[in-house]
């Protein structure tokens, strides 16, 4: 992954291996600076590759309006539509994330949570590194079907 | 308030139990769901929210379960209705099913 040098700023293109407890960990191929900085959530490699295939997933399905992946108390991936802005999903995530905690309390197995408003479709989808998937959607179509089972599992695994 | 006789619901193909709560969790009818009172503190506060996000247009939600019967509510009339249906069951069916009687009976869903 590209990562810009604190000292100098030039662009390194560094290795997974290279990012240790969520910091980066190399010297610059330029200057020789031994970085070692904490990354941004969305820098970690495996939201940063998930980030990606999603952002083609709802390019290429027409049926999906925008998805975000909010985490412990912020958003950290969103393939919204621009117009929709940070506050207003954070408001969406807060009160689906509510719900969804109340009812699986009472319900057991619970999996996903699809509110169908208007034509349009909101599910969410915990998983178990409590990160919640909000996938919103055309005609009614949820999360599984939009996105598939292939994506659906890396969300499964994905954690910070 | 319009006057609902909600036993329709049994009678719907894929219903196995069902709990009908007005908007203070009040229960109005029951049909073998267990813990009822929480059950229906959880279909009214899951609809008024829901009503939050989508003002009058909420249509319905539905809570997935992996032995696939899944948990489905939705308000009809002034009253909100949370049903669990059978495994073999599609929801949209169901729910299909309770917007016709809605449609029939012009009561606003």
């Amino acid at each position: 992954m590209i990562i810009f040098c604190e000292d100098c700023g030039k662009r390194n293109n560094i290795s997974d291996e290279q990012i240790v407890k969520r910091r980066a960990v190399f010297e610059c191929s330029e200057c020789g600076y031994p970085n070692n900085f904490a990354l941004r959530t969305s820098q970690i490699p495996a939201i940063k590759r998930f980030t990606d295939t999603l952002k083609k997933d709802i390019a290429k399905n027409r049926a999906t309006i925008g998805a975000f992946v909010y985490g412990r108390e912020n958003c950290i991936i969103s393939q919204m539509p621009k117009t929709v802005k940070p506050k207003e999903i954070d408001i969406l995530a807060r009160y689906l994330i509510a719900n969804y905690h109340k009812a699986s309390g009472e319900l057991k197995s619970l999996c996903e949570m699809s509110v169908t408003i208007g034509s349009n479709t909101i599910s969410l989808i915990k998983n178990r590194h409590n990160f919640a998937l909000v996938v919103v959607c055309r005609k009614n179509v949820d999360a599984e079907t939009a996105l598939g089972h292939k994506l659906l599992n890396e969300f499964n695994e994905l954690k910070a | 308030m319009q006057q609902i006789d909600f036993r329709f619901i049994e009678a719907i193909k894929g219903v196995e139990q069902y709990i009908v709560t007005d908007e203070h969790s009040r229960i109005i009818e029951n049909y073998n769901i267990d813990r009822p009172d929480k059950m229906a503190e959880l279909v009214s506060s899951c609809c008024k929210n829901f009503h939050a996000i989508g003002k009058t247009n909420f249509k319905y939600a539905v809570f997935k379960k992996k032995d696939l019967k899944h948990f489905i509510v939705l308000p009809l009339g002034e009253h909100f209705i949370g049903l669990i249906k059978h495994e073999t069951v599609d929801s949209f069916t169901i729910i299909e099913a309770i917007f016709d009687f809605a449609d029939t009976f012009n009561i606003r869903r």
